[in-house]
């Protein structure tokens, strides 16, 4: 088993931008995260936040055109992975990183049999026989847990449930052991209690074979559960990121706090849900400064051009606030941190 | 580095459903609805006879027997099979004497034996639908015209479907600047009148069936490459090819592995409307003098022949056209089946 400590993947100020006929969208804007092996780093944020796009920024699968990666690293086993051709790439590719998607329903080939896209899978990456291939399917169509796999083997998608097909694409981005899971959002298409049994399973799996994983998602019960950091992406960038205890016990950026506030809580029944005013800007147009700015309860004389520092509050976990930089609060006479504010986000 | 998983008793899921759906494959289910449409039905039953005439012409019409037993020697289907013994051997005027057989094909004439004796003749018990100004048999001819028909039909739409799924499946996989070029590319072929275009390409090569076949490919592919550029502009979206890709397949195995299977249905429907036009295209073409070479019989060659006796001899045009009819309204009949049974919005 990989120490645990061990940096699997940093990815440094990763920028991807859409060049498209309205303007050049910045989906990805100066985003930096690090994963260890056998931890999970949770990527939460709202649709359109650039979460999967920095999740196949990693893979580098960014459609293109109109995406491209225009700066940043990528370093996995201290190799940059933007430097790597394409052909290194797909070696990569499946083997070391691998990813499964939202939708299950689409993820796999309509037109072949689950056993089949599996053992096409490994034989891809390993060299063994078509018979052990096969064998292998069936052993990872076992781990996953689904039933009867010497029969499911050769059952086409439309055959499986929703859950079961994600099971089988675990199974698939499995069959190479990666060292790294990339999860865009794996439950999201589920109902509750099969969402809840995918996430065990991953949570499992991790635990045998002590790959990181980086689960995308926009659900804060789903972090809370499944993740040992968390990095709260807004508008193409990371705002907040820190331990997911210290998180939850202690957010800090205004958005961050606008999350947890929006959710629904059975302590509070009958009280009109909480919501964070406006919505998010446009990715081709975004505001100077803070990208928060315009919905930000917060933001008393915020500079319009500049944007925020990255500040460390405490150790290991960092916001990008200006409430938060000692020298921009010193100047205009405030305490550093969010202010008392009882009616934000009602 | 390897490690090792191990199985996770935990996590299982319940096992009520271990039963999998009834293996009902996409061409079961079109198949089903296929036959619901009669008029489809029966193109399809027309297309199975002529199939089996043109593959066994050779026992259908010609002058070699199917099995002769000359003196003490047997020769087992001397039409299909050549005999050192028999080469240049008069099969039409041997008789079978005492202890001997022949088993002839049930229209003893070949395509190319003319009789001028009995030259335009109506339908006859010997002739059963005459003879042409040579004397030969018009029936036996359009057997083996069947074969030419058949094959320039399958050959050329194939080939044509071929390059149109090359040319649509990368334009609509990487589109971008491929996809200009191709379109492009389209554009001036669908600019050019087809027929022009053909009879120009064909006069510039020496007759033959091959050339013809080769014509007709390159002139009909735009139809499929559009279609499949279509499909593979939708398909490149969908998630197994992203999942596919970050599997790590190469794009040529994405393109022609994983997304043209998901094509590939209404690349049927054209090509069989396909087969259909070039079997057309080859009897215009041999009407008017630039198909295949004579006297190799084909349908259009036979209408080419009959023109200067239309005015009595009806059983030189009427039959001959009416093969062309059949085969193109049945392969007709047979892609509109198709192009309904697998739309799924038809489906009951």
């Amino acid at each position: 088993m990989t120490a645990t400590n061990e940096i699997v993947l940093a990815v440094r100020n990763l920028q991807t931008h859409f060049f498209t006929d309205a303007g050049v969208a910045r989906a990805v804007d100066d985003v930096s995260f690090e994963i260890r092996a056998g931890q999970t780093l949770a990527l939460v944020g709202e649709s359109g936040c650039g979460k999967s796009m920095s999740a196949l920024s990693i893979l580098r699968l960014v459609p293109s055109p109109p995406g491209r990666i225009v700066a940043g690293e990528i370093e996995f086993k201290g190799r940059d992975l933007l430097k790597f051709s394409e052909e290194e790439m797909r070696q990569i590719r499946g083997d070391d990183i691998s990813m499964i998607f939202q939708e299950p329903m689409t993820s796999l080939n309509p037109v072949f049999r689950v056993g089949a896209q599996i053992s096409a899978a490994i034989r891809l990456h390993r060299n063994v026989s078509e018979e052990e291939a096969r064998r292998q399917a069936i052993e990872l169509l076992a781990k996953v847990g689904i039933p009867a796999p010497e029969e499911r083997v050769d059952d086409y998608p439309h055959q499986m449930s929703g859950g079961m097909r994600q099971r089988a694409m675990i199974a698939m981005a499995l069959s190479c052991d990666p060292m790294l899971l990339i999860a865009d959002e794996p439950s999201t298409a589920l109902d509750v209690t099969i969402q809840a049994q995918i996430l065990a399973l991953l949570r499992d799996l991790q635990r045998d074979t002590g790959m990181a994983i980086l689960l995308i998602t926009h659900d804060l019960g789903v972090v809370a559960e499944n993740a040992d950091e968390v990095a709260v992406m807004y508008a193409g960038q990371i705002v907040e990121r820190a331990p997911v205890k210290e998180l939850f016990a202690n957010p800090q950026h205004p958005y961050t706090l606008g999350l947890f506030k929006s959710l629904p809580r059975l302590s509070k029944k009958g009280e009109k849900l909480a919501s964070i005013p406006g919505t998010v800007p446009n990715a081709t147009h975004f505001p100077t400064g803070c990208r928060f700015r315009m919905r930000c309860p917060y933001a008393e004389q915020v500079p319009s051009e500049q944007d925020p520092p990255l500040v460390e509050t405490t150790s290991g976990h960092t916001v990008k606030c200006w409430l938060y930089d000692k020298d921009f609060m010193d100047s205009t006479q405030r305490p550093v941190g969010l202010p008392d504010k009882e009616d934000a986000f009602k | 580095m390897q490690r090792h998983l191990e199985t996770s008793s935990l996590n299982t899921l319940p096992t009520e459903n271990v039963k999998s759906a009834p293996r009902q494959g996409y061409w079961h289910l079109v198949w089903r609805q296929f036959r619901r449409n009669k008029l489809a039905v029966v193109g399809l039953c027309v297309l199975a006879v002529l199939m089996g005439v043109a593959v066994f012409a050779p026992f259908l019409a010609g002058d070699k027997p199917i099995y002769l037993k000359m003196g003490n020697t047997t020769y087992l289907f001397p039409n299909v099979i050549s005999y050192r013994d028999l080469v240049n051997f008069d099969f039409p005027s041997w008789e079978a004497g005492a202890g001997e057989r022949i088993v002839r094909p049930p229209i003893p004439f070949a395509p190319e034996r003319s009789d001028l004796l009995r030259k335009l003749e109506g339908p006859t018990a010997d002739h059963w639908l005459g003879t042409d100004d040579r004397g030969r048999d018009v029936l036996s001819r359009m057997i083996w015209g069947t074969r030419i028909s058949m094959s320039v039909g399958f050959v050329a739409a194939g080939l044509a479907i071929l390059i149109g799924i090359i040319i649509g499946a990368l334009a609509g996989y990487y589109s971008g600047w491929v996809d200009m070029v191709a379109l492009r590319l389209i554009e001036i072929m669908l600019c050019f009148p087809t027929f022009i275009l053909i009879l120009a390409l064909i006069a510039f090569l020496p007759p033959s069936i091959y050339n013809i076949m080769i014509v007709l490919g390159i002139t009909g592919w735009t139809g499929a490459a559009r279609l499949v550029r279509g499909e593979f502009l939708k398909l490149r979206e969908s998630d197994f090819v992203t999942a596919a890709r970050a599997t790590g397949l190469r794009n040529s195995r994405i393109i022609f592995r994983h997304v043209l299977p998901n094509a590939l249905s209404p690349v049927f429907v054209t090509a069989t409307f396909g087969v259909a036009g070039a079997i057309l295209t080859e009897s215009a073409l041999s009407f008017l003098g630039f198909g295949v070479p004579p006297p190799a019989p084909s349908w259009g060659e036979l209408l080419s022949q009959s023109q200067r006796y239309v005015d009595f001899a009806w059983w030189l045009v009427t039959f001959p056209g009416a093969a062309i009819f059949i085969t193109v309204t049945a392969f007709n009949l047979v892609g509109d089946g198709l192009r309904d049974a697998m739309d799924p919005r038809m489906r009951q």
